[in-house]
């Protein structure tokens, strides 16, 4: 249920750049979200539909791109993307690792008219 | 049709008031603990056994996080110099507090009168883990009977954690709970946050955990 903030956020986001660049349609926006991140593009969309009645960006369609985990060991310093629930370096085998990507969350461009 | 580049986090307007939200603290020499877990694991038991025992020389204030209710604001009203009880019910983001939530209680507490404010997040190992409040420090709350396997269910917040409080350590003997799997678990994602194993039930344990606050406290 707290993609109802970010979703506003989203929208205010979109306005701005709109009237920005002076455009009249918004057609597709682009959303970035980490596989860590707890966000539902579901719940998002969800809440895009009924915030953007009215606005410039009504109705664009919503693309999602998810981005993998990335961890970076802290024994050998191997970046790597993990299997599902086996965090451990697959280079040196230590489990001991920093979250490097995966918390993003962003909306990285949209297309308009 | 022409693209356009924006690049903008959808966090951004949350974290700019947690930033303020930290400043404002700050000014007030003012230390700020969000405490998370899962609901039931002890939040409000932990609340209470730290303002008893950080003593009546600092003066402590709490911000209760709750969906629809105010029992656990009652519960610390005796004990607290200040309590403000935030009731996420109605508000669109019920699944934990957000920067917003807490600059409004903020600007209800005497801070210049308070040397601690601990903040009773929602309870939920998910959502609170993306939103900063401004504060200091980020407590974990496990307890034993949830089992040892949440850090690998929940990593973002354990990885997040500046301090982990494993509560209901009175029930060790009767749950499925492997003390070193889980602090492997959490040292695998972590490689700062001490352990505090407690029982708000006996007092077993309460006592480093207050330590290692009060010491970060002199720190701020």
């Amino acid at each position: 249920m707290h993609e109802y903030g970010i979703t506003e956020s989203l929208l205010r986001t979109v306005e701005d750049r709109a009237r920005e660049a002076g455009v009249s349609k918004v057609i597709t926006i682009r959303i970035v979200i980490g596989a860590l991140t707890g966000f539902a593009p579901e719940s998002i969309e969800f809440y895009y539909e009924r915030m953007s009645q009215n606005t410039v960006a009504e109705g664009a369609k919503l693309e999602f791109e998810e981005l993998p985990v990335t961890l970076r060991c802290r024994a050998c310093g191997h970046v790597f993307q993990p299997e599902e629930r086996r965090w451990d370096c697959p280079s040196c085998a230590s489990s001991e690792v920093d979250i490097e990507g995966g918390r993003e969350l962003y909306v990285k461009e949209m297309e308009a008219a | 049709m022409k693209k356009i580049e924006i690049v903008q986090g959808l966090l951004a307007a949350n974290n700019a008031t947690a930033s303020g939200n930290r400043a404002l603290l700050d000014r007030h020499r003012c230390l700020a603990v969000n405490i998370m877990s899962a609901p039931g694991a002890g939040k409000t038991s932990v609340v209470l056994r730290t303002i008893a025992g950080l003593g009546g020389s600092v003066r402590t204030g709490v911000i209760e996080g709750d969906v629809a209710s105010t029992v656990d604001a009652e519960k610390v009203q005796d004990a607290a110099r200040a309590v403000v009880q935030i009731n996420t019910k109605g508000m669109p983001e019920s699944c934990a507090l957000v920067a917003d939530m807490v600059d409004a209680a903020l600007r209800r507490m005497p801070l210049d009168r308070l040397d601690i404010v601990l903040i009773e997040n929602v309870g939920n190992l998910i959502c609170p883990s993306e939103f900063d409040l401004g504060e200091h420090l980020k407590v974990v709350i496990a307890s034993t009977p949830e089992g040892d396997d949440k850090p690998l269910k929940y990593p973002l917040i354990f990885a997040d954690a500046d301090a982990v409080i494993i509560n209901k350590l009175d029930l060790l003997p009767y749950v499925d709970f492997d003390m070193d799997r889980f602090t492997h678990a959490v040292r695998d994602l972590n490689a700062r946050a001490p352990f505090f194993p407690l029982s708000c039930k006996t007092g077993e344990g309460v006592a480093e955990w207050v330590a290692w606050l009060r010491d970060r406290m002199h720190n701020a």
